[in-house]
């Protein structure tokens, strides 16, 4: 793929990130970014690779670097718990599957009940007509 | 005794950028004075100062370090970037400013070219945005240094 490849760094601070330099040398991007993170008085930290294709005119971006100094932690906090949500809501959905599972077993359960005192009021049945016969002829 | 500095602080592009950060006041971008004040020591030599026309433009030469004197066939203080002559190390260094003047944060880039001598430079450069009277971008601090590949 002929392009470019560069690595901006960025800066959190009062709520915003901030692009604050930028470098063609991974090395030296990773290295600065650990120096803003020790020296300033910055909450985060973070280094992307924006790798340019100059054919396709497409720009492919990835975090390389991502720290953060506090517990006033930048925004990436809230997204990381948004995409927690949707394994809560398998596991929920995952629950009524199996409740529904249970269903169809509770029929076969009355079935078989249900069988067993008719087969035992026939028996008694049979037995009373066999007493008469037996009893008056 | 202080350790030794490593590679990457050995830097002159690292070092002129530490200065420009040491120069920011409530971190804002710097004036060429502020940078100036400091120790740029061996640095200065390597460095160029371009400046802006009020209302934007092509900016011109204000200052060059005479590390760059040597390829340069006349004097181009006065003279928009535009007539750095190719093939120095000079216009390698230059050719960037327009994305430094729009992002207003320090650049870094690096890499190899053929010079006009027929050399193969390997370079590094950078060049830094520099705050005038007014507050706003008004001049930019670049620098450069390089070898012959061997």
């Amino acid at each position: 793929m002929a392009g470019t490849i560069t690595f901006e760094v960025y800066a959190y601070k009062s709520g915003n990130w901030n692009i604050d330099s930028v470098y063609d040398d991974k090395a030296q991007a990773l290295h600065e970014a650990h120096l803003l993170l020790e020296s300033r008085h910055l909450t985060g930290v973070k280094v992307i690779q924006e790798k340019h294709d100059v054919e396709s005119g497409k720009t492919l971006s990835m975090v390389i670097f991502n720290e953060v100094k506090h517990v006033d932690k930048p925004r990436t906090t809230p997204s990381v718990k948004m995409k927690k949500k949707p394994e809560a809501d398998r596991t929920a959905r995952t629950e009524s599957v199996v409740k529904k599972k249970k269903g169809p077993s509770d029929p076969i359960h009355s079935f078989i009940k249900l069988v067993l005192i008719l087969g035992g009021i026939c028996l008694g049945l049979i037995a009373l007509v066999a007493f008469y016969v037996t009893t008056f002829g | 005794m202080a350790e030794s500095p490593t590679g990457m602080e050995r830097r002159m592009v690292h070092r002129l950028l530490v200065h420009w950060r040491n120069s920011q006041q409530e971190e804002k971008i710097p004036s060429l004075d502020d940078i100036f004040r400091q120790d740029l020591d061996d640095i200065v030599p390597l460095t160029y100062v371009l400046k802006v026309p009020d209302g934007g433009g092509e900016p011109e030469y204000e200052r060059i370090g005479d590390s760059f004197s040597g390829e340069l066939s006349e004097d181009l203080v006065g003279r928009p970037v535009s007539q750095t002559p190719e093939g120095t190390l000079l216009s390698q260094a230059v050719r960037y400013y327009d994305e430094v003047l729009g992002r207003k944060v320090p650049i870094t880039l690096g890499g190899e070219f053929t010079h006009a001598r027929g050399d193969t430079i390997l370079y590094r450069s950078i060049i830094l945005p520099v705050r005038g009277g007014g507050g706003t971008v008004d001049r930019l601090l670049g620098a450069a240094n390089c070898k012959v590949k061997e």
